[in-house]
């Protein structure tokens, strides 16, 4: 099976997914990795996670669980978003 | 309709199932009629006498088993429009003789500057004879609640800012559930289990995913599944047929993922109008009937529709309706002649179709509230000189895209406020008002466009989509 973790998926790559899928008037480029992506920061709600959740599953062929370990974390920020879709994804 | 004046003196029991007959689950395990009885008893004794119960409680058994404690304490459960702090603050100052329900393990820790409660942990090696005679009165009590029992107090917001309180008997409860589910094709023994998405805190949550199954006998889970995984690893796991109770906007992501394919037996929905497109989908992929219930939290369920095949709402058995030029009027066993918010459009035979909202009132993602409190929300912000929420979606890029794909559109916000950034207006906002109506943009501009009298300029959502753009400081 080919390692698809050797193709890094880039910050910048879950940023556009998130700006195209919520339709944000913000350029992928401006969103802070570091930044919450919750509340503070990008200001997301459990609306715009579901969207998310739909996007990832379509793009990256995997679900979202709510028992995922740590998963409270997984949406703390982009850099935490992609670190998470790197190590599950199946597309 | 039953009118209020011939609410009879018959006692109208929570729950109508044996002992031995399955209430819950949790975690997939059956929970007892005897062990919620055992529970209610033992919350019951913890709540403080002659205080009314704010019941943050997210497990929705649990959620129920505080709920009916609070009753049996002849006690009422008062239920905000919303769980943000600022709104839960104001809830605590106007009733300052209310008692936090809660649970630390849910994560949630209210500010605790007064009464509170914890929810019991489960305590094993109950003494049995003790347990039984305590079950048998425990019982007795649940199955004699008085009907004009002040059961629930929910808020909306009003128009100025301040919420309006809207109190719920028992007996407008238990009847509106009793009388109302044959009519949706739901009867007592047919379900074997029922999983909700929705807060038990809300009206439609309160009356689908607590009283209906308490009434009706269909063991509900305590769970409350977000991402369709979860929501179908909940569905497989509990006994058929499975009713399935949710919103739009969480079917349409659900029915979006390949997991859901013939999971549910029965789907029922409320908070926003179900798209027959996505109803017709959902129901070819879930592989059940998809009913939609029409309702308000001011009077409960009134009408409902099963939009795969026919758009139009009939009354429901407890509700009435009337309808003129476009304003309608609906009476419920909670109220009578409250104006809808909804453009209702009468077709023959008591049906109509809602074509859609009066300007003033929103609709996101199933919450509902108005721009005129959304504005006031904005207004009682220090440093806020001037402002305004919008509602200009047809008429920007965003809007037009969100509503092509059915996602939930958001308003846009202009606001004065020399000083301060976007990004602390944002901030400011979340503290007094439920997410999903947070703006996307809110823009920081110099002046508002008034006329003389006061009133905004511009009624055109371009012209304000232009203005908006032109912000010194805009978060999106």
């Amino acid at each position: 099976m080919t390692n698809l973790n050797a193709q890094a998926v880039s910050e910048r790559e879950v940023a556009e997914l998130i700006v195209t899928t919520l339709n944000l008037e913000v350029a992928p480029e401006a969103i802070d990795p570091a930044a919450p992506l919750f509340g503070e920061g990008l200001g997301l709600d459990s609306l715009d996670v579901l969207e998310i959740a739909l996007a990832i599953s379509k793009h990256y062929g995997f679900k979202l669980r709510s028992d995922d370990a740590a998963n409270a974390q997984i949406f703390s920020s982009l850099r935490a978003l992609t670190h998470h879709i790197q190590q599950h994804r199946v597309r | 309709m039953q009118g209020r004046g011939d609410l009879d003196a018959a006692a109208l029991p929570l729950l109508r199932v044996a002992s031995g007959a399955t209430v819950a689950y949790r975690a997939g395990v059956p929970v007892s009629a005897a062990t919620f009885v055992e529970d209610v008893q033992a919350v019951a004794r913890l709540l403080p006498p002659g205080r009314p119960v704010i019941n943050l409680l997210t497990d929705r058994y649990r959620f129920a088993v505080g709920f009916a404690a609070a009753l049996v304490q002849s006690e009422l459960t008062l239920m905000p429009g919303s769980y943000a702090p600022g709104p839960l603050a104001e809830l605590r100052r106007t009733h300052p003789a209310a008692v936090v329900l809660y649970d630390p393990a849910e994560g949630i820790a209210p500010e605790l500057d007064g009464p509170a409660v914890c929810y019991p942990d489960p305590t094993g090696g109950r003494d049995a004879t003790s347990a039984t005679s305590a079950t048998s009165a425990g019982l007795l009590a649940l199955s004699g609640l008085r009907p004009e029992l002040s059961a629930a107090v929910l808020f909306t917001s009003g128009s100025t800012g301040t919420p309006v309180a809207h109190s719920k008997t028992w007996g407008m409860l238990a009847r509106t559930a009793r009388q109302c589910a044959p009519r949706l094709s739901i009867h007592p023994g047919q379900f074997a289990s029922l999983v909700a998405t929705v807060p038990a805190q809300h009206m439609f949550g309160l009356e689908a995913s607590v009283v209906l199954p308490l009434q009706l006998g269909i063991p509900f889970a305590a769970e409350r599944p977000f991402f369709p995984a979860d929501v179908a690893a909940e569905l497989a796991r509990l006994p058929r047929p499975r009713l399935l109770v949710t919103t739009p906007v969480h079917l349409r992501s659900l029915v979006a993922d390949d997991s859901m394919a013939g999971l549910a037996d029965y789907v029922l929905t409320a908070t926003a109008m179900l798209d027959p497109d996505l109803a017709r989908r959902a129901e070819g992929i879930v592989r059940a009937p998809v009913f939609e219930i029409y309702g308000c939290t001011e009077l409960g369920q009134l009408a409902w529709r099963r939009p795969a095949l026919d758009d139009r709402f009939a009354p429901l058995p407890t509700a009435r309706f009337e309808i003129d030029a476009g304003s309608a009027l609906a009476s419920s066993l909670h109220g009578e002649q409250v104006a809808l918010g909804d453009v209702l459009v009468p077709e023959k035979a008591g049906r109509f179709r809602i074509t859609g909202r009066h300007s003033d009132l929103v609709n996101i993602g199933g919450k509902r509230s108005s721009l005129a409190y959304l504005t006031a929300q904005l207004l009682s912000i220090p440093g806020v000189v001037d402002g305004v929420f919008l509602n200009v979606t047809g008429a920007t890029e965003a809007g037009l895209a969100a509503e092509a794909s059915g996602a939930p559109a958001r308003l846009a916000c202009a606001v004065v406020a020399p000083g301060q950034s976007a990004q602390d207006i944002r901030r400011a906002l979340a503290g007094r008002i439920d997410p999903a109506f947070l703006p996307r943009p809110l823009a920081c501009v110099e002046a508002l466009p008034r006329e003389a009298s006061g009133k905004l300029a511009w009624r055109s959502s371009a012209t304000w989509s232009e203005f908006l753009a032109r912000a010194r400081d805009a978060v999106h």
